[in-house]
């Protein structure tokens, strides 16, 4: 669930002559841009960034993943489509066990070796003899994948072991290395992959511990008119204000309060656009008592005040969640509009209604107005949120007003982030705030929420369910999901799970949580926007979709 | 004679301690490194790379005091390990590229604010009840007492943003050569203006008051009267004969104040993103990077240790008394 909105967080996290030789680090002198302006992007966090490219490791430079190494193709959340990049498309064989990817004819890589079937071969080889590799092929290589096998330079072809049709959306955004470099690499877990040969836009010409330029890959397959990108490290969002409002940065994540604090000072210049791809939930702990009772967390749900927290903690700019907690807009065609409506009282606040559930499902209330649990325990669970997350903290707040209102206590506390996750993802928690997963279908979402597959006992690591709940119906229904790769039957597959998600309510949905994005028009234009809707204007690490930007973008005037 | 000896072996013994705590320390932290790694790439792990990369990172089940052991020999042997939030980069790497800014910020604003403020302070008490007296010290106290961060915020807009004098942050620009050379020299010193500046005007207050007060005790004894009735210049008697014995108790704080700057001005590096090692650590306490940690405070420790031998040594030198 959360992990996902983690990259973007981060950085709303706020917070003598003689010497100097040593301090400029190892870098070997390199004449800085000199083209025109390069495209400055806030995308990397600390003072001091250590020169990391290799796209394995989960500690490398943001460019490895979003500038430097391309997917065979790259899933477009805003439009719902499948984008060609590396290759050109994909097809399934009429049993939905074979993938066969056609490749981009006259690609290369940035040293001039033309790119093809072995490439993308040894790539998926590599992950599945080196353990440790981190990417997005890891798990279906693990699991699914039987053989891999390229029966020509522009084919490859992956038969798996079962029909798992969402495995594609893995497989495909796999960033794919360059055989000639890496079967020469001794240790890909450990390698630092400081000169990074890849088949993206742009290469790297500048690195310096505080920052590094790249510059236009000239061999690239597609035209691309920025003649660079640039990106410094920043340690706080003070840093990233200043810069924005001196005019200095092109392309950003997330500014508070966009309206008053950046569009104000320079409305023709400055743009934001938060399109939502996932909603935020109050998440119980469904391995306690009483939240293992579906009246119960309806109960809690039918209490709270989801319209205040849109209006506090995101500034109006977004939309109260509706029952199945899948944002309206991000699922063309997949949401049941009857499931929808029968849910729609659980996650409307009624005050009498919830006082009347818990009434009904054994919470006494006393004379403080406070209410017991059936065991006769005071009803009053901690709910925990990481530090500095600002818009977090202040949902949680109203959460815990808001069942102040119907008798139950629920306790904020904010706690450091790997102490949070470690509770919440260990099962340890009582009351938390997470955010569902984004996918190119509902698969994904729903496995996480309803699968027992994704059930862990307590005490072991789930990042997905870390509620915790399983439904062996909605198993069912998500192994006919996976085995058909026929649109239309995964979408009456698709509410169904609907109907189990709404009658169970395994999580709380509050409110669709925005992909925060915002940018300046000053020296180039073409970025993603409300009436631009082509691609995801997020630059998160762990979407390659600004590989859908960089082609668009001119410059100004 | 057995002054120096004494303070040799207290040293040491403090040291040791010091590495103790080093390692014990972090890990009384609730939470772990690997599950920070987990959060952030769950979707891209399976559990059989996570184990191969809790091997890779050196997170061992085995008990404590065996982790310990491990520890200390490789300390022995100089290993510091890599650092888990920037693996596979080995902590010494990391550090090393923080040190130097650190290093020159700290020393900068420390020195700067030293020797102002023990100027004012000498010539405040100097001419005790005059004009200067009753504006400059409590003008400095003023300055210190406000909040450092909104000190620093308020200068960053000013002459950052709303004036663009001074550069916004980092330790030096994009577009000027790292080397030894004029321009990068003064590039530097033009990133340097805004951080050191704020710290300055925010610790002069303390050296004011207290060269102030110590200087005032001094100007009581005989020898001054003395040095005056011989007719010697005033700046002489101030300078020689006064300041110079009321230095001894504020060359103590100043022993200190230098042992913190290799603690890194977390503040100062996070208003004005400065390559320093304060941010180093606190990014090293939120990811669990366990050997960052430690080779950290082991720095911190081992200078402030060094710094304090140093001024006793110095001490011996300055004050003929304690020899």
């Amino acid at each position: 669930m959360a992990p996902n909105s983690i990259s973007r967080r981060t950085l709303a996290i706020a917070t003598g002559a003689f010497l100097l030789a040593g301090c400029a680090g190892t870098t070997e002198p390199q004449k800085p841009q000199s083209q025109g302006p390069l495209l400055t992007i806030i995308a990397e966090q600390g003072a001091t960034l250590a020169r990391n490219f290799n796209p394995f490791a989960a500690t490398s430079r943001w460019a490895t993943r979003n500038a430097l190494y391309e997917p065979l193709m790259i899933w477009n959340h805003v439009t719902g489509t499948l984008e060609p990049s590396l290759a050109t498309g994909h097809t399934w064989s009429a049993d939905n066990k074979t993938l066969t990817l056609t490749l981009r004819e006259g690609v290369t890589w940035s040293d001039g070796t033309p790119f093809g079937s072995a490439d993308v071969l040894f790539t998926l080889e590599l992950m599945r003899t080196h353990k440790g590799l981190v990417g997005e092929a890891a798990t279906p290589l693990a699991q699914y994948v039987d053989t891999i096998t390229a029966p020509d330079a522009k084919t490859v072809v992956i038969a798996l072991r079962e029909a798992i049709t969402p495995a594609l959306y893995d497989l495909v955004s796999q960033r794919i290395v360059p055989k000639h470099i890496w079967e020469k690499v001794a240790d890909p877990v450990t390698e630092t992959n400081q000169n990074p040969v890849g088949t993206g836009p742009f290469v790297l010409s500048t690195f310096r511990p505080q920052g590094y330029e790249l510059k236009r890959n000239d061999k690239y397959w597609q035209k691309v008119e920025i003649p660079g990108l640039r990106l410094s490290g920043y340690t706080g969002q003070d840093q990233i204000n200043a810069a924005v409002l001196s005019g200095q940065i092109d392309w950003g994540a997330v500014v508070p309060d966009p309206d008053k604090t950046f569009v104000a000072k320079d409305p023709a210049n400055h743009h934001y656009w938060w399109p939502r791809t996932a909603d935020v939930n109050l998440v119980v702990n469904t391995t306690l008592k009483p939240f293992d009772d579906p009246a119960v967390r309806k109960a809690f749900s039918m209490a709270l005040d989801r319209a205040r927290m849109v209006d506090i903690a995101l500034w109006g700019k977004s939309d109260v969640a509706n029952a199945v907690g899948l944002p309206s807009q991000a699922y063309p065609g997949w949401l049941d509009e009857s499931v929808l409506a029968e849910g729609k009282k659980t996650v409307t606040l009624d005050l009498a209604a919830a006082n009347a559930a818990l009434d009904a499902a054994g919470f006494a209330k006393g004379a403080d107005g406070k209410r017991t649990t059936p065991d006769g325990k005071p009803a009053a669970w901690d709910l925990i949120v990481p530090t500095g997350w600002t818009d977090w903290i202040s949902v949680a707040g109203i959460v815990s007003s808001s069942l102040a209102q119907a008798g139950i206590t629920a306790n904020v506390k904010t706690v450091g982030f790997d102490n949070w996750s470690s509770t919440v993802y260990g099962g340890k928690f009582q009351l938390t705030l997470g955010a569902g997963k984004r996918g190119a279908t509902p698969y994904g979402y729903f496995r996480d929420m309803l699968s027992t597959a994704t059930v862990k006992p307590v005490g072991e690591v789930s990042t997905n369910n870390f509620h915790r709940y399983g439904n062996a119906e909605a198993d069912k229904l998500l192994t006919a999901f996976a085995a058909t790769s026929d649109e239309a039957e995964q979408k009456r597959i698709a509410a169904d799970l609907q109907r189990i998600y709404v009658a169970e309510l395994p999580t709380i949905p509050l409110y669709e949580q925005p992909d925060w994005g915002a940018f300046v028009t000053k020296r180039y234009t073409g970025f993603p926007s409300a009436d631009n809707a082509y691609a995801p204007l997020a630059n998160d690490p762990l979407f390659p979709t600004t590989y859908l930007v960089y082609p668009k973008l001119k410059a100004a005037r | 004679m057995s002054r120096l000896p004494r303070r040799v072996l207290f040293y040491l013994a403090a040291g040791a301690v010091a590495v103790t705590l080093n390692f014990f320390l972090p890990r009384l932290m609730p939470g772990d490194p690997a599950t920070t790694l987990v959060a952030t790439y769950s979707g891209q792990l399976t559990a059989e790379d996570l184990q191969a990369l809790r091997d890779a990172y050196g997170l061992v089940d085995a008990p404590l005091w065996q982790q310990f052991a491990t520890y200390l020999s490789h300390l022995f042997r100089g290993e510091l390990g890599v650092s888990l939030s920037q693996f596979p980069t080995p902590v010494t790497e990391v550090i090393g590229t923080g040190f130097g800014w650190s290093l020159l910020l700290g020393l900068v604003s420390v020195l700067l604010s030293f020797a102002i403020g023990s100027v004012i302070g000498a010539v405040a008490a100097w001419r005790r009840g005059s004009r200067f007296d009753s504006i400059a010290p409590p003008v400095a106290l003023f300055a210190g007492s406000f909040p450092y961060f909104f000190m620093a915020l308020l200068a960053l807009y000013l002459f950052a943003v709303q004036w663009q004098l001074l550069p916004l942050g980092q330790a030096y620009g994009f577009d000027v050569e790292p080397g030894l050379n004029a321009a990068f020299a003064a590039d530097v010193l033009a990133h340097l203006v805004l951080p050191a500046g704020t710290v300055v005007l925010v610790s002069i207050g303390g050296w004011v008051l207290n060269m102030r007060n110590t200087m005032i005790g001094v100007l009581d004894e005989d020898y001054l009267l003395m040095a005056e009735a011989k007719g010697l210049s005033t700046p002489r008697v101030v300078g020689s004969y006064a300041a110079r014995n009321a230095i001894l108790p504020t060359f103590t704080l100043l022993g200190l104040s230098i042992g913190n700057v290799f603690a890194g001005q977390l503040l100062t590096e996070v208003v004005f993103s400065y390559p320093g090692l304060g941010y180093q650590l606190y990014q090293a306490v939120t990811t669990h990077d366990y050997p960052l940690m430690q080779a950290l405070f082991l720095l911190i420790t081992v200078s402030i240790l060094v710094v304090n031998l140093l001024v006793d040594v110095a001490y011996v030198l300055l004050d003929p008394r304690v020899r």
